[in-house]
């Protein structure tokens, strides 16, 4: 009788295990197919205007469409400003990978102004195969369908342009190490170069001409005759001993303090003597020249990510196609841009 | 002795001279990516050497042109290279021969009087891109990471090349050469004197050598002049012997001069 008992009881036991493994697996497909209607949009993800291969976007990771990934690339030897827009308040960018990107970090704490560093710049660029490029890794936070992210790369800016102001420097002296600026990564040294900048008045002056030279393209007569200010403001710019000094401390911190500050103000006190207007001049033109003529459009490059709502036939019952991401690396020649469009508010990194 | 010291002069650096300066790399990157040539601005001391390489994508054959007129390069082809050396201060710009606008750059030829800024050390910038990712900016002087307590950085100081060195070991071999000639001159005037001398004593150093003359001597004959040439030879200043060879050679120069 005991044994009878015992069999049944371990048969019961047998049967509630089945069951309850039974009612686990039955349920995974359920909770599968819930998550799977948890996100009924999928991302799109569209260039525009970028006339060469060496300034490119590409769309990196979409398997979750809430937080896609997507990359800049820079292989022009110009700074981009990054303007950013969206059409929610709750749409972020942040970058793609904040504990070891380290290019990318540094070029959000400048935010809501985002920049684009270029190509022999910083110690970190990659290569294609084809070119060596700076690149941005970025990764942003949708909400729901029909939501759209807008970033428009310009590189007539103040701050890109005075960045590229500070390149040519760094050339001029001697400089012909790539990556050697390494100090831009430097925590707070952007906004410092910026602050500091702004009481050199040839330094500012020599943007601004800088600025309209670069606006000027293709018109060479305009342009030579804003090279000549711009060298006239670069000869007076490190001739004079009070802007020689904020010179020096902008090239010494923009390297890293790699190079030593009694190194750099000779440097600098140095090339006084040397005859750098005419050269200068004619840099300024022929390159402003020959970038402009291949990167500079009418309209400037784009980049837009969008959530595009995936078609419900049980729910909504209209014959609408389903659609899927497609990432577009050719310029498309109209651009759909929300007219409610708002300025992201990128949250700065820790 | 006059072209040795004016070479010596000549070839002797000063504080500006080169012989041969440094090199730098410029880059054909061609019209895919302007503005052509990285760095497309290349300052430069006088004696340096430019090496314009060819690593256009895709692959293309380019020709530089100075639009001053100063130099103008064969057509390089892809993987090829072709390096000019600036021998004056100047600028100059140049361009693409076939497409101008499209690529351009600038070389600016300094004089060594003018200190440009050097590359930075690979450990140094390694140390200061370690500070920067750990979220600080790096000291006003960079400490590289040492076993031994306490140790400073070597912070670049721009040095000359080897050249002076080489100019060192020229004197050095031109000294060598001096002191070589110097020391066979001595030797053949001191020959000559030598041989002035013993001509002043009346000596034939020919007929003393020449055996064919003893034979024909008889044996006494020979015995005398054997005698009369010891003893000429002893009044030579030059001339050293043993002290019972002395005695006993005047014995018998005695018996020979009687």
């Amino acid at each position: 009788m005991m044994k009878i008992m015992m069999n049944k009881h371990n048969w019961t036991r047998f049967a509630s295990f089945v069951w309850a493994i039974a009612i686990v697996i039955g349920s995974l497909p359920a909770s599968l197919t819930t998550h799977a209607t948890t996100l009924p949009y999928n991302v799109t993800f569209t260039l525009n205007n970028f006339r060469l291969p060496i300034l490119s976007a590409t769309l990196d990771d979409v398997s979750d469409p809430s937080h896609p990934t997507f990359t800049l690339q820079n292989g022009a030897p110009l700074w981009y400003s990054i303007a950013v827009q969206s059409t929610t308040d709750t749409t972020q960018l942040t970058p793609a990978d904040s504990a070891t990107d380290l290019v990318s970090t540094t070029f959000f704490t400048t935010a809501p102004l985002l920049l684009l560093p270029p190509v022999h710049v910083l110690p970190f660029d990659q290569w294609n195969g084809s070119y060596h490029f700076a690149a941005l890794k970025l990764k942003t936070a949708f909400t729901g369908p029909n939501q759209q992210l807008h970033l428009e790369l310009t590189p007539i800016e103040p701050h890109a342009v005075a960045l590229d102001v500070v390149d040519m420097l760094v050339h001029l002296l001697g400089q012909n190490s790539d990556g050697a600026q390494v100090g831009l990564l430097a925590p707070g040294i952007l906004k410092n170069i910026f602050d500091s900048t702004t009481s050199m008045p040839d330094f500012t002056a020599l943007v601004d001409n800088y600025t309209q030279v670069l606006q000027s393209v293709p018109d060479s007569a305009q342009m030579l005759a804003y090279a000549y200010t711009c060298a006239t403001n670069l000869v007076a710019l490190l001739t004079n001993p009070t802007e020689q000094a904020g010179v020096i401390d902008l090239l010494w911190r923009v390297q890293g303090k790699v190079i030593p500050r009694s190194i750099v103000s000779r440097g600098v006190s140095s090339f006084a003597q040397a005859e750098f207007g005419l050269a200068s001049e004619a840099f300024i033109k022929d390159q402003a020249l020959a970038v402009g003529l291949a990167l500079f459009g009418q309209n400037n490059p784009v980049v837009q990510l969008a959530t595009v709502s995936i078609s419900q036939p049980t729910r909504t019952p209209s014959p609408s196609p389903t659609t899927t991401i497609t990432p577009s690396p050719t310029p498309d020649p109209v651009v759909n841009i929300h007219p409610t469009l708002t300025p992201v508010q990128t949250p700065i990194p820790k | 002795m006059a072209l040795v010291f004016s070479l010596y002069i000549a070839l002797y650096p000063t504080s500006n001279a080169h012989a041969q300066g440094a090199s730098f790399t410029v880059q054909i990157t061609g019209m895919a990516q302007p503005p052509g040539f990285t760095p497309a601005l290349l300052t430069l001391h006088v004696y340096d050497t430019v090496v314009f390489v060819n690593h256009a994508m895709p692959a293309t054959t380019y020709a530089i042109t100075a639009i001053d007129g100063s130099f103008s390069s064969p057509a390089i082809a892809s993987g090829d290279q072709w390096s000019m050396t600036f021998v004056n201060v100047g600028t100059h710009e140049y361009h693409e021969s076939s497409s101008p606008q499209h690529m351009a750059g600038e070389l600016v030829i300094v004089s060594d009087a003018v200190s440009l800024l050097p590359a930075p050390q690979p450990d140094v910038m390694a140390t200061a891109i370690t500070d920067i990712r750990a979220g600080n900016s790096p000291p006003d002087v960079i400490t590289l990471p040492s076993t031994t307590a306490g140790a400073k950085i070597k912070h670049i100081q721009p040095t000359q090349s080897g050249v002076q060195l080489s100019f060192l070991v020229l004197a050095l071999g031109l000294f060598l050469i001096l002191l070589m000639q110097t020391g066979v001159a001595f030797a053949i005037a001191l020959y000559f004197r030598r041989r002035s001398k013993s001509r002043d004593l009346g000596v034939d150093f020919q007929a003393l050598e020449q055996p064919n003359s003893l034979e024909s001597v008889g044996a006494d004959d020979h015995a005398k002049h054997e005698g009369k040439t010891r003893s000429i030879l002893k009044k030579l200043p030059f001339f050293h012997s043993s002290q019972g060879d002395d005695e006993e050679q005047e014995d018998d120069d005695e018996d020979y001069d009687e």
